[in-house]
């Protein structure tokens, strides 16, 4: 979905109009459940916060001009999740990394690419999916996150090679 | 982005600039882009301070519309340069030299390493060091840390622990029995072939969320790896497809 189509269904979506937040719904769905889940990292978690945010967008859709629809989507998926993950894990969202053990741990036990991702930090999950699965700019997700543009970037960069360690075989 | 003249393509500012280059990779003579107070709008480019730095210099500003967005700062090492290094580094992760994080440092100019206090004494480790600053002098960092608990140590501890009990049995006065010969070799052997079948396990096949697999036919590049996480989205089940429409058409019905 282009740009242009997604602002006019957003605007769609903003007047109450059921058949564009169903093609809204469909396009956007998996992008925003994938951000989700790889910040809390559990299924039902993950499905209950997606629905939600769809529910909310056409109960109560902001009232003024959202400019970047896609990233305005993204950062309520990004809030949502971390405030669950605040809920559940207070101890843990301030963390840069997981612990070391709990990231070996995980590293042995686990098979697939998604859990070669649940070793990374959340942080880096944050970005990685906003990235590689929201197809977000680095100034749009700098700005979700509050980091610097640098520190985004540096951060992807880093994820991809952490990941392709893993997925080669090494470990972090 | 706009064409402020029919052969070059100019960005508003460094950042929209920034965002290219984040994609298509850094100028030859760029050594790296940080924020001086966080924002997008007040970056620093470094770049190599010599003439091509210079020349790239006035390319950046041919560039961008608002230079008011941009300042330089001479460095020695490219971008590019503290890459291919920290991907030197990789396969000394493998081994035991107590080397556990590497990155590349903007401002600084340097690709900084991290190893192990415990290892930093021991001569395979000062080799390492020695040789490093040997090769890429100043555009290497070392640093020291002291918690860091990686796969290899951990199954060393387990199989030191392993052995030394048995190998000591003067100190608790029990001989040295035949079935305790054997256990020694066996328990650590088991512990690897664990180690090994699990890890053999992790690598030859990535299972895609599509349901899929990928197949893996030798060591993945950054860019397959990006590819194979962008095509990784998550499935989300029916049934919640179906209480969204239901909450959706409920709300509808109310209006």
């Amino acid at each position: 979905m282009d740009k242009t189509n997604l602002s006019e269904l957003f605007t769609r979506v903003q007047r109450r109009d059921k058949d564009a937040f169903t093609q809204l719904y469909h396009d956007l769905k998996q992008p925003v459940f994938t951000i989700i889940y790889r910040i809390v990292q559990n299924q039902t978690i993950a499905e209950d916060l997606t629905q939600d945010l769809f529910v909310k967008l056409f109960t109560a859709p902001p009232d003024s001009t959202v400019k970047n629809p896609r990233a305005w989507i993204f950062q309520m998926a990004h809030n949502l999740a971390i405030d669950s993950l605040r809920k559940t894990q207070p101890a843990n969202i301030d963390d840069i990394t997981l612990a070391s053990e709990e990231r070996m741990n995980a590293i042995i036990i686990k098979t697939d690419l998604e859990r070669a991702i649940a070793t990374l930090s959340s942080p880096e999950r944050v970005i990685l999916s906003l990235r590689a699965n929201g197809g977000l700019g680095f100034s749009d997700i700098a700005s979700i996150t509050g980091q610097s543009l640098s520190s985004v970037y540096r951060s992807y960069r880093k994820t991809l090679k952490a990941l392709q360690t893993l997925l080669n075989g090494g470990t972090l | 982005m706009n064409d402020m003249n029919s052969n070059q393509t100019t960005y508003p500012t460094l950042f929209d600039l920034f965002q290219v280059w984040c994609n298509e990779g850094y100028p030859d003579y760029v050594t790296g882009v940080w924020s001086n107070d966080g924002s997008s709008y007040n970056l620093t480019v470094g770049v190599t301070g010599d003439a091509a730095g210079e020349a790239g210099k006035k390319e950046i500003l041919n560039l961008i519309e608002d230079d008011t967005s941009v300042t330089f700062a001479p460095q020695t090492y490219t971008h590019d340069y503290l890459i291919q290094i920290q991907e030197e580094l990789l396969p000394y992760f493998e081994q035991d030299l107590g080397l556990v994080a590497s990155g590349v440092y903007d401002r600084e100019n340097y690709v900084g390493v991290e190893i192990l206090t415990a290892k930093s004494n021991e001569e395979a480790t000062l080799d390492f060091i020695a040789e490093l600053k040997e090769k890429y002098g100043e555009a290497i960092s070392v640093s020291y840390t002291e918690n860091y608990v990686t796969l290899t140590d951990e199954l060393q501890t387990n199989t030191t622990t392993v052995l030394m009990e048995p190998l000591s049995p003067s100190a608790t006065g029990t001989p040295f029995s035949p079935l305790l010969t054997a256990g020694l070799i066996l328990i650590p052997l088991l512990v690897f072939g664990i180690y090994f079948a699990l890890r053999r396990r992790f690598l030859p096949v990535l299972q895609t969320n599509a349901g899929g697999t990928v197949a893996q036919s030798g060591k993945l590049s950054v860019k397959e790896v990006e590819e194979i996480v962008k095509d990784s989205s998550l499935t989300i089940s029916k049934e919640v497809d179906e209480r969204v429409m239901e909450a959706i058409n409920q709300d509808h019905l109310s209006l």
